[in-house]
């Protein structure tokens, strides 16, 4: 009956150790910063934003979210209107390998692994040169379910989006669905 | 003077039918129904939803969204775990035209005209023969900006039965009949 007892405190205990070890090997994403000092955490929540539009590459499908702010200043009308997207506006492009489904009824590709989330966002004090919007790139490694923040300062970011600037410098409009 | 107040009046008025016109002509997707089956309006605020997943199928793009009961059963381990998404789960799928944008960095295919979107909800009393689920697809017209029922001319071809749903969803049964699985972010 004691050794039953004793057993069963050294299975738990090896339980317990083994969570632990999961939850302390668990990267916190939100900590990540890129080398020009855009943070993570200031994207929190970007899993639940909603859909701006959809795109792919031969390489990639994505996926356009953006927050609250910046949702909410699509539909008044920005960047249509000439207006600019407000401070506070983020957006993020989510993108994915892909592969065949096998079990759909027709050809589709589905997303296979998660590769990259890109993120912007408009601050028009802390970014002013580049017109606002800071610009940071994560990389997602699947077998250790880490990322890490891209080594380039920023990705092609402002120099990049220079091209529609006449849309605040944003490519992709809100889709009507 | 006065002429000039008048052709102010005049304008105003023109200005008025105009709007009026437009205001009554734009159609109120949510009045649209399948007959004998699903109502648009069951899905109200599909708009916001959040994301699920995407695919691409050559000639469209897919953005499948969830209503918060929907996303919370995924989360919750639904359907892996073996068990059926909860009454009241819904899902929209929004198929899009893909365009080439030549003038984007890599140039992408992005999503262009809106072409369908579909829905299904999980009501195990009122679609008990349908293992649960309810479907509708509705047709988008971009040059008449209106929705109607999906039928038998479209692709996939489908009665207003809704059975064309259930059909191709039976492959995916041991999970609750539903294909997309959430996208890890």
């Amino acid at each position: 009956m004691k050794h039953r007892t004793a057993l069963r405190i050294a299975s738990i205990a090896a339980l317990l150790t083994a969570l632990g070890g999961v939850a302390i090997s668990a990267q916190d994403k939100y900590s990540l910063k890129t080398p020009s000092g855009v943070a993570f955490s200031d994207f929190r929540g970007y899993e639940d934003w909603q859909v701006v539009s959809s795109a792919r590459t031969d390489e990639v499908l994505k996926v356009i979210v953006a927050n609250k702010t910046m949702i909410d200043a699509y539909k008044a009308g920005v960047p249509g209107n000439g207006k600019p997207f407000p401070d506070g506006s983020r957006i993020a492009k989510l993108q994915w390998k892909f592969k065949k489904s096998t079990e759909a009824p027709f050809v589709v590709d589905v997303p296979d692994t998660f590769s990259q989330a890109f993120f912007i966002e408009k601050d028009s004090k802390r970014f002013p040169n580049s017109a606002g919007w800071g610009y940071a790139l994560f990389n997602y490694d699947p077998p250790s379910d880490t990322f890490t923040a891209d080594a380039s300062p920023d990705d092609c970011g402002h120099a990049c989006h220079t091209v529609v600037k006449a849309k605040d410098y944003i490519f992709h409009p809100y889709q009507k669905r | 003077m006065k002429i000039r107040i008048r052709a102010t009046i005049v304008s105003i008025a023109v200005v008025f039918g105009i709007l009026g016109g437009v205001a009554i002509s734009a159609q109120d997707k949510y009045t649209v129904k399948v007959p004998g089956g699903l109502a648009f309006s069951e899905f109200r605020g599909y708009e916001t939803w959040q994301l699920v997943s995407i695919s691409h199928n050559g000639e469209v793009y897919a953005a499948i969204l969830a209503n918060p009961a929907m996303i919370e059963a995924f989360q919750a381990g639904i359907p892996d775990n073996g068990k059926p998404f909860p009454d009241g789960a819904k899902m929209a799928k929004i198929h899009w035209i893909p365009k080439k944008q030549e003038a984007y960095p890599g140039q992408p295919e992005v999503a262009g005209t809106q072409h369908d979107v579909d829905f299904m909800v999980k009501d195990s009393k009122r679609f008990a023969d349908s293992g649960g689920w309810g479907y509708a697809e509705f047709e988008y017209d971009a040059a008449s900006r209106t929705f109607r029922p999906g039928n038998t001319t479209d692709s996939p071809p489908q009665e207003n039965d809704a059975k064309c749903g259930f059909a191709c969803h039976t492959i995916v049964k041991n999970r609750d009949f539903v294909f997309t699985e959430y996208a890890h972010r």
